[in-house]
């Protein structure tokens, strides 16, 4: 049965190797921590819909490969995404230092108005930590992204982190922000709201466009 | 033991017994696949990937230097701080002013030899991983081979291997017989690129993929084969992709749902003959 949903997201997972994008992604769909995680080669796929402020919104969310030598073929993967999370190790002060660079690639290569949020992954590794919260949110205040600190391993976080900017985006959409209409937005409208749009044309007193029986 | 196969090992044993190797037909036999029995298999690869030449009397000299120079290497790269004077017979050392294992000067030895052991631990780890059923991969390890920890010669392959996989995948996206909706604009490089980058080796089952490697390896043109057998495998999952959604396709082709190999070896084949 084909799944109805009023919108659908294209989401980027991005940030450097072995911050646990993957298991974010994991996590985040199968609900379970990924064991042997592998170094993801080019992209990889998920999909989940999920509920937000009353709208069902699928996700389509596109997990990158962090490794410096994937990086002309990852930026491939960007064009057109609404959302992304941006992801570093708070045990890995060297992932978050890469964190500008990740940056401006988004904005440059997706969209300057992609939602973005910071995702401090590892959070469950807190004596080995790196990176404060404090230095982190300030880093995310200064560059207007929202921010959370996460655990693929116990799950903490993950699915806010993705609700979050789910929301954020729909809250764009509602202001008149962001236009799913115009081309690369990174929004495409789901079946649900493109029957809403065809019900509300039937219904409108227009009866020639109407075909009786 | 069938008696098919008893004539196939035997096959691969007449052609790998003659003095200078009969490349056509060893490639031709290997193809179909190469038995599993006697170390045919590694002496096959080595053959068909030039690492020993088609003179069978050169064989042992040559695995002889090899081996040699992989000694070397070792003696070279892996440092064993102390080693040499513990070789001398100096029990305990005077560390006052000498390098010792707490030294946290950056130029110590023995900060080399612990940076150095967490690299190959991390190999360790990483192999074991790989594959858990698989008791080679459980084996313990008493070196790394240098030749995949050196950096530069690991990126300088993949790097060439990517540039001329792209290219081929354009190919690929050209002779693809419409199989793929171009309304959802799935790109070869979603999929692809991890399929030639890697040959096949995270989309099937080990032995599956040691069996699809006997195939590749005896490409004459070094992995034109391989694009056919990404071909045969869209080819064969067709009515399903023109079926499903972006979503739904890109789980097809990232996690392949035909397990068996035969099939699409087998397909490959047929369009190679077509050609």
């Amino acid at each position: 049965m084909a799944e109805t949903y009023d919108f659908l997201f294209k989401f980027l997972v991005i940030g450097s190797a072995g911050t646990g994008k993957s298991c974010l992604l994991h996590q985040f769909i199968e609900n379970k921590f990924k064991q042997d995680s592998n170094h993801t080669i080019g992209v990889e796929f998920g999909s989940r819909v999920v509920n937000v402020g009353g709208k069902t919104v699928k996700l389509q969310i596109w997990d990158t490969a962090g490794q410096e030598r994937f990086r002309s073929v990852t930026r491939s993967y960007y064009r057109g995404a609404a959302g992304a999370l941006l992801v570093y190790d708070i045990t890995s002060r060297e992932t978050y230092n890469s964190l500008a660079a990740w940056l401006t690639d988004a904005r440059t290569l997706a969209s300057p108005n992609i939602v973005v949020i910071l995702c401090g992954n590892k959070k469950d590794l807190d004596p080995e930590r790196e990176v404060t919260f404090l230095e982190a949110s300030r880093f995310a205040q200064e560059n207007e992204l929202m921010f959370l600190e996460t655990s693929a391993l116990t799950g903490e976080n993950v699915e806010e982190a993705f609700l979050k900017c789910a929301r954020t985006i729909l809250n764009k959409i509602d202001s008149g922000e962001l236009d799913p209409e115009r081309m690369g937005s990174g929004i495409q409208y789901g079946d649900a709201s493109l029957r809403q749009l065809r019900q509300e044309s039937t219904c409108s007193p227009r009866p020639a466009s109407c075909p009786r029986p | 033991m069938s008696s098919l196969h008893k004539s196939r090992i035997a096959d691969f044993q007449d052609v790998l017994k003659e003095p200078s190797i009969a490349l056509e037909k060893l490639r031709e036999l290997s193809f179909s696949g190469i038995p599993c029995e006697g170390g045919l298999r590694c002496l096959c690869w080595k053959i068909l990937l030039n690492y020993l030449p088609l003179e069978r009397a050169s064989w042992t000299s040559i695995l002889a230097k090899q081996r040699e120079l992989y000694a070397q290497f070792l003696r070279e790269m892996i440092i064993q701080p102390g080693i040499a004077k513990a070789n001398m017979g100096v029990s305990r050392e005077d560390v006052t002013f000498e390098d010792h294992p707490l030294n946290p000067n950056p130029d110590s030895r023995w900060n080399t030899y612990f940076k150095d052991n967490e690299v190959l631990l991390q190999i360790d780890k990483d192999v074991r991983r790989l594959c858990p059923d698989i008791s080679f991969f459980q084996r313990a390890t008493d070196y790394p081979c240098l030749l995949i920890l050196d950096p530069q010669n690991e990126f300088e392959t993949l790097r060439k291997r990517v540039e001329q996989t792209t290219l081929k995948s354009q190919t690929v996206a050209r002779n693809r017989s419409g199989v793929t909706n171009q309304e959802q604009n799935i790109k070869p490089q979603f999929f692809a690129f991890r399929w030639l980058t890697l040959l096949l080796s995270q989309e099937f089952l080990l032995p599956d993929v040691i069996r699809i490697w006997d195939s590749l390896f005896a490409d004459d043109s070094r992995f034109d084969f391989l694009l056919l057998v990404c071909c045969a495998m869209l080819m064969l999952i067709r009515e399903q992709l023109l079926e499903g959604d972006f979503t739904v396709n890109m789980r097809l082709l990232q996690d392949y749902p035909i397990t068996d190999v035969c099939q699409i070896l087998q397909k490959a084949k047929e369009l190679q003959d077509s050609k």
